[in-house]
């Protein structure tokens, strides 16, 4: 095992240094850089496996520095699925850009690429592996430095450096609070070690824990972009090159997810109060309904699934608050429920969100734009993309035969099972919370019928749409990967409960779920019980038979082909409705969130009121957060840094009087 | 288990998908037929929808040259959808054979990958007013999806189960929790979701051909022949199977726990009864009140959800 592990170590390593040694040869350095990563992940994914295999924890501790052991892997089943996760994707997207980066070969550093890429995998591998704080914090912070240079990696454009910038912000802001947060649990065990903070934590004062979970979970909500947090994700998202794209956010912000669980249930875990699990509940169900919500009104194919990785990280959350409502009231079976149906979402979001990046990154690399009102009509042009991207957008939207179906229904189940806690309050905030997940999935599919339906449906609305062609075989095969994962992980929920259930006994949590390949039972004194997979084949039988028996009665289904009608005209994509005129109707219902206003400017011939030679028009909403929380912030900042430049006097003496000064409080204040 | 009574269970199964699918039309027909007795006008015979629907499987379809592959799954997976969930729903026992492979949550979804297909054959051809059907069709989807999803936590959450056969059952053991206020704010609350769900009015007009208030008639403008005909019959279906899960979730009276004929027939009759007493109330509602305009809407589902809700909250405090 520790072999496999070292391996997948070195091969990532070797992938890194391939980018180096092939440096002025981009064409084999893509090649060598990409292949070793794919090496490496499969390795990743052995190791992953054999650890689930062995039912043990794969640990490793090396030289002893002041008595302290200083690198210390311990990769437990949570971290193994973790890993199983990263290496998964790890592998479909360096398949995948194998094709994909070719684009960049004449504009930007291959080499660096390569090193980059292997480096940002590798680095997710050893967070989740690492057993020690130190060790923890090195791997997160160069996980957080390699992913900022690959959103930069576009650098001769302005807007990937504004957009990597306020990534690196915003994710350092989080790891100053995870710091300071590792530090108190230093301060109260002595050690650096997970292992002494697990055994000791129930001893600490109750307000200092809570003080540690809340430092912790902003922290990692940053990284994982949840509400208010979030507003890096829609600009380094599309900044960042599209595979990196579906890396971080199907997987990098799942590394926040894991930090969350590790605190929450492992490190933690053996104190919960009620309003952990309120906050932690309440902070999802704004993330998923904010960032459906948001979404619905953004028409840059990359930005829009970066708001659904929002919406998605949030329903996580839901899950992952109803498992502590449990743990915090008392219903200790339960608990593993709510963590099941967190994790089967985290698995499934990598999948389908991964699969929806590529086919994003698919469609861009031929129209050259994000921009969806240019496109249309894909499905003809490119059919295996249409359909991965329609497995992906069904997945997304939680319908049934596909894996995100089940994770949603886990979480609804794990909701219902809430509403026994005895507690009026706790239960009126479930019921709220249920309310606003319905919403959610149901705008979500709204969101989804409009990106597949404006993307690939229908005619193309540019020149280069109606000139696309199918993407290159590398990355076809990848989405079919993907694709086939998401059906496989919703008719044969097995397959994920196989890697859940060790993940839930390693916490020492209870689990009321039964399952068997096909079919799931969520609580085993309870009647729910579904079989998707029953249910799909029974349908399939039913066209089948309907089809057979119209085919015997009426014989063969006569087709003919005309043009769309269009009230007599000729019909053009001048007529089709857009992205913007389709998500009309939920700008207007939620205008109060949005505050929409456009403009639009009339150019006339001659100055005649009625002749209009062209309409532009130009419509916004109100970034909310941006302006409400992040403005003011800001100008405050800039306002402090103002003020301070009066003390800076420019005089030596002056400077020296105030380290004295500083001296001298800070004797008074600690000795 | 036992080959006579899987045997059994799956004749059960089909006889009752198939009395639903084959009544279908007939339901439609009837409110359609009620609506015109009351404005004074004869009305279609009752058996229209039969005629239409056969006369339709007959023709050819004209297919638009500008849809992809969409178009053509979409009325099989609509009908599929609708039909699959005929098998899982109780009709006339008190519990589903089948109701350990679907609760009523993946009910709920099954009809909603529905929707989807429904959603995306409406912008398949390109036009206008597809698009339009779309976007609308969308929004009261979503804004009766939580009102549904409260209404539904609200009945089976005395029973500990989102299991039909499961909430079904509870209200028949225990009749007096039907009369709860919970129970009575779920009905109001279904009911109106009901209307949204199956495009009546006052949320759309089934009868309307003028463009701008479509949204079912306008998504699928562009189906003909035997596509025209599955995709109405299966909207026909899907307001069939509501009724019933209204009828038999909120008055399960009647309905069998074992088989026996005389009970067989009694269930018969009492559905047959209590669809009628509902497609009459639709018929009535139609009669009186006019299609609201599309953004009065999200008010006429807001009052559905805050009913949801208040039925929800007011079983804690039972």
């Amino acid at each position: 095992m520790g072999i496999l592990f070292f391996a997948t170590l070195f091969l990532f390593l070797l992938g890194a240094l391939s980018g180096f040694v092939f440096w002025r040869t981009p064409h084999i350095a893509k090649i060598a850089a990409h292949t070793i990563a794919m090496c490496a992940s499969l390795t990743g994914i052995l190791f992953a496996l054999s650890v689930f295999a062995s039912h043990q924890t794969f640990q490793f501790s090396s030289w002893h520095l002041f008595s302290i052991a200083s690198v210390v892997f311990s990769v437990d089943a949570l971290s193994a699925f973790f890993i199983l996760l990263v290496c998964g994707t790890g592998f479909v997207v360096s398949l995948y850009a194998v094709e994909y980066v070719s684009q960049y070969e004449k504009t930007y550093p291959m080499g660096l690429l390569g090193f980059l890429y292997n480096t940002f995998i590798c680095s997710m591998v050893l967070v989740v592996a690492a057993d020690n704080m130190i060790v923890f914090l090195a791997a997160w912070e160069l996980m957080s430095v390699v992913s900022y240079f690959l959103v930069t990696y576009e650098y001769k454009k302005e807007s990937s450096l504004r957009a990597g910038f306020l990534y690196a912000v915003m994710t350092h802001f989080g790891t100053a609070l995870l710091v300071i947060a590792f530090l108190l649990l230093f301060r109260e065990t002595g050690s650096f070690q997970f292992s002494d903070f697990r055994l000791q934590s129930g001893g600490m004062f109750p307000w200092l824990q809570n003080l540690i979970f809340i430092l912790a979970f902003i922290g990692f909500s940053t990284k994982a972009g949840v509400v208010p947090h979030h507003i890096w994700l829609p600009e380094a998202h599309p900044a960042a090159p599209t595979h990196i794209s579906a890396l971080m956010s199907g997987t990098m912000i799942k590394i926040a997810i894991y930090g969350i669980v590790r605190f929450a249930f492992d490190l933690l875990g053996a104190h919960t109060v009620w309003w952990w699990g309120v906050l932690v509940l309440a902070v999802g169900v704004v993330s998923a309904i904010m960032g459906v919500l948001y979404a619905l009104m953004e028409h840059n194919l990359k930005r829009l699934l970066a708001y659904h990785s929002v919406e998605n990280i949030g329903i996580i959350l839901i899950g992952i608050g109803s498992a502590l409502l449990f743990q915090a009231f008392g219903l200790y079976t339960f608990v593993g429920l709510g963590l099941i149906a967190a994790l089967y979402h985290v698995l499934n979001h990598s999948i389908f969100k991964t699969l929806l990046f590529l086919g994003a990154g698919s469609v861009q690399k031929i129209m050259r734009s994000n921009d969806m009102e240019r496109m249309g009509g894909l499905a003809r042009y490119m059919p295996f993309t249409a359909v991965f991207f329609l497995i992906g957008a069904m997945a997304i939207s939680g319908l049934p035969p596909l894996n995100g179906f089940v994770s949603e229904w886990l979480v609804f189940q794990g909701l219902f099972y809430n509403l026994m806690i005895d507690s009026i309050a706790v239960k009126i905030g479930v019921s709220i919370s249920v309310a606003l997940l319905a919403l959610t999935g149901a705008l979500a599919l709204a969101c989804f019928a409009k990106v597949y339906g404006i993307v690939f449906c229908a005619l193309p609305r540019s020149k280069e749409a109606s000139e696309a062609h199918e993407a290159g075989k590398p990355m076809v095969v990848s989405m079919a990967f993907l694709a086939c994962a998401c059906v496989a992980l919703g008719v044969i929920p097995g397959i994920g409960f196989s890697l859940f259930m060790p993940i839930v006994e390693g916490l020492h949590l209870g689990h009321p779920i039964v399952s068997s390949w096909f079919s799931i039972m969520p609580a085993q004194s309870f009647p729910t019980r579904i079989s998707p997979f029953t249910v799909i084949a029974l349908v399939g039988g039913i066209i089948a038979t309907g089809m057979l028996l119209m085919f015997m009665i009426w014989g063969r289904h006569r087709k003919r082909s005309a043009p769309t009608w269009a009230c007599g005209r000729v019909v053009e994509s001048k007529m089709e409705y857009t992205a913007s005129s389709f998500a009309m109707p939920f700008k207007l219902i939620f205008s109060g969130l949005y505050r929409p206003t456009h403009n639009i400017e009339r150019e006339t011939l001659k100055g005649s009121q009625y002749l209009v030679t062209a309409v532009r028009y130009e419509e916004k909403i109100e970034p909310l957060f941006e302006r409400y929380l992040y403005e003011p912030f800001i100008n405050a900042m800039i306002a402090l840094g103002n003020s301070m430049r009066k003390i800076q006097g420019g005089n030596i003496n002056v400077y020296l009087s105030y380290i004295f000064i500083a001296l001298l409080v800070l004797l008074f204040v600690f000795v | 288990m036992d080959t006579t009574i899987l045997f059994s269970y799956a004749g059960i199964v089909f006889f009752q998908a198939g009395m639903l699918i084959a009544a279908a039309p007939l339901v439609r027909m009837t409110i359609k037929k009620i609506k015109a007795r009351l404005q004074n006008r004869v009305g279609p015979p009752l058996l229209q929808g039969y005629y239409d629907a056969f006369k339709l499987f007959r023709k050819e379809s004209v297919i638009s040259e500008h849809t992809s592959f969409i178009f053509r799954i979409a009325p099989w997976i609509i009908f599929g959808a609708a039909a699959g969930v005929a098998l899982f729903v109780p009709v006339l026992f008190s519990f589903s054979p089948l109701g350990s492979a679907a609760d009523i949550i993946l009910i709920i979804y099954l009809f909603a990958l529905a929707t989807f297909f429904m959603v995306l054959a409406g912008l398949d051809a390109g036009s206008a007013f597809g698009g339009m059907g779309s976007s609308r069709e969308v929004m009261i989807y979503s804004l009766s999806e939580p009102a549904m999803m409260l209404a539904i936590f609200a009945v089976a959450r005395a029973g500990g189960s989102t299991n039909l056969s499961n909430i079904i059952s509870h209200g028949l053991a225990e009749p007096g929790s039907l009369f709860l206020l919970s129970n009575i704010f779920a009905f109001a609350a279904f009911f109106i979701v009901l209307l949204a769900e199956n495009k009546r009015i006052p949320v759309d007009n089934p009868a309307t051909h003028l463009e701008l208030t479509m949204v079912h008639e306008a998504m699928i403008l562009e189906y003909s022949g035997r596509q025209l005909a599955l995709i109405e019959w299966a909207a026909a279906l899907k307001l069939t199977i509501f009724l019933v899960l209204l009828v038999n979730i909120f008055f399960p009276f009647g309905l069998m726990a074992e088989f026996t004929f005389s009970s067989a027939m009694l269930a018969i009759f009492l559905l047959v009864v209590k669809v009628s007493i509902a497609v009459c109330v639709i018929a009535f509602i139609e009669n009186s009140i006019a299609k609201l305009r599309l953004f009065r809407l999200p008010d006429f589902l807001g009052i559905a959800f805050v009913l949801a809700l208040i039925a929800l909250i007011s079983s804690f405090f039972v």
